[in-house]
């Protein structure tokens, strides 16, 4: 156990690279890392099996605290809009949902494998479809770019020396990552990895044929509320304000405005009118959807019933989280 | 109380709503954000008709693409939207009967007062996410409103999108320092 500790530290102190108590002198990080298989691959690369557990853990808990909005025609709306916006980055084959969730709160959210939530909030002061699209792109970025689970790598790894103590145990890894899948959402991403999603966020949106400035849009909507609107204080809280996200988009967009075409905007979806939160314990999709649906919805991913993929065990995962 | 809140969050909404359309209905105050040159019209190839100080406000006329429309005391023109910050300028009154209320005061923007804790609307935050059980049975109706990637290009189709190939933008050397919309 102390030495693990001490392990810990030295791991720390290597991944912070240069103020940091213990010197990390005369160790081999990659030699030390490459100790343990598991860590190595929990650490260096997640597969995107694992992406999918992970997000679809993150994803479960989220609509714990929020659930859908009960609006089935609205919910395949949205993923049929973010799914053609996600097929234009360089993941279109993830199992993508998108779910609009029913808090007043302005917000919108990804967890790795391609879950991407939007809040009611936030949907309910987009003015077209291309505004939609906008928001769904910069959170399709964040996927396409695995922004949250770089982060969470990182935080694994800062405890990857206490973890090689016990490497044979691959999912206290593995919860180590997801246990901190929350806090990204609390706590948010890089700034830069903001500012990577809005300029991503353009474009996919103006390749899937949409005005390319509907996010731009939405970011003056946010910025005119300013920080004293209650609503968006988890949103600023975890994201570079938006008058600074748009002095960066500007920057970036600035050489290739005469490059990008007009788009549509189209209208937007109504949310239903009196369509509170959905409450049934085990809800089925709602005839509305299917109704919609010329075909049948893509078969779901695997849930991480116990013992999927990676072997995690869901009452441990959430002990990882609140053990924190 | 939802229903109240939906309206106000309407008649605030309004307004941006309709900077969405190429010409505003009315128009809404727009405070200069960074000194920028203005243009006879949307193109960057058009004549320079004023140069217009941050800090500067007025009034937008009208939106095209990335160009916002802006009537100022000395002159109109057009500008990079990037370069301006819609609605009234910090410490102004907010707009309109709604502001002394309540409700009027959480929608009215910029306002320096933190209203969160003394009202009762208050969305997710930190603590929610932390405590927050994992629901299966909402996972599952997700799962249930999933689109193939057919369905979504019926979708496309059938709302008249298609699409284009479009380079990713170049990230910009040094983005602080950089000059969004043609300031100067």
């Amino acid at each position: 156990m102390k030495s693990s500790r001490r392990l810990g530290a030295i791991a720390l102190a290597g991944m912070l690279g240069a103020v940091a108590p213990v010197k990390a002198q005369n160790i081999d990080l990659n030699r030390l890392f490459s100790i343990g298989r598991d860590a190595v691959t929990a650490v260096a690369g997640v597969s995107e099996q694992e992406e999918q557990t992970m997000g679809r853990e993150i994803a479960g808990r989220m609509l714990g605290a929020a659930p859908l909005v009960n609006d089935a025609a609205l919910q395949a709306y949205v993923n049929r809009v973010g799914r053609w916006v996600a097929v234009q980055g360089e993941r279109p084959d993830l199992p993508w949902r998108f779910a609009v969730i029913d808090t007043p709160s302005i917000n919108a959210f990804a967890a790795p494998g391609g879950y991407v939530m939007l809040t009611r909030g936030l949907y309910e002061i987009l003015d077209n479809e291309a505004q939609l699209a906008g928001v769904l792109a910069h959170e399709i970025a964040h996927v396409v770019r695995r922004h949250h689970v770089t982060v969470m790598q990182k935080s694994a790894a800062l405890s990857a020396g206490a973890q090689l103590a016990q490497r044979d145990n691959r999912s206290a890894l593995v919860n180590n990552m997801i246990g901190t899948g929350a806090e990204v959402f609390a706590r948010g991403l890089d700034k830069s990895a903001e500012y990577e999603a809005d300029a991503i966020g353009v474009v996919l949106a103006a390749r899937a044929g949409y005005n390319p400035f509907g996010l731009v849009d939405v970011l003056h909507k946010l910025a005119a509320r300013g920080a004293a609107d209650g609503s968006l204080a988890l949103l600023f809280k975890t994201h570079p304000l938006p008058g600074e996200r748009l002095e960066q988009l500007g920057a970036a967009l600035t050489p290739a405005l005469a490059t990008l075409p007009a788009g549509r905007e189209l209208d937007i979806r109504r949310v239903a009118a009196g369509a509170g939160p959905m409450r049934a314990a085990k809800p089925l999709p709602a005839g509305g959807a299917r109704g919609l649906a010329e075909q049948q919805p893509a078969p779901p991913a695997q849930p991480p019933k116990g013992g999927s993929g990676i072997g995690i065990d869901p009452g441990q995962l959430l002990r990882g989280l609140f053990g924190r | 109380m939802r229903q109240r809140r939906a309206k106000t969050v309407c008649r605030r909404v309004a307004a941006v709503l309709l900077a969405a359309f190429a010409t505003l209905a009315a128009a809404e105050p727009v405070t200069v954000e960074r000194d920028s040159v203005v243009r006879a019209e949307p193109r960057t190839d058009s004549a320079v008709v004023a140069n217009f100080a941050r800090g500067v406000s007025g009034e937008a006329l009208a939106r095209q693409g990335a160009w916002v429309q802006v009537k100022t005391a000395t002159a109109t023109g057009w500008l990079y939207s990037f370069n301006v910050r819609f609605g009234a300028p910090a410490g102004s009154a907010g707009e309109g009967a709604g502001a002394g209320s309540v409700l009027g005061r959480v929608f009215a923007p910029r306002q320096k007062v933190n209203v969160t804790a003394t009202l009762g609307i208050r969305g997710l935050d930190e603590e929610d996410l932390k405590q927050a059980q994992f629901d299966g049975g909402q996972l599952e109706a997700l799962d249930g409103f999933a689109a193939s990637r057919e369905q979504a290009e019926a979708h496309a189709g059938g709302a008249g999108l298609s699409a284009t190939r479009i380079d990713y933008l170049a990230q910009p050397a040094a983005a602080a320092g950089a000059d969004p919309g043609g300031s100067q």
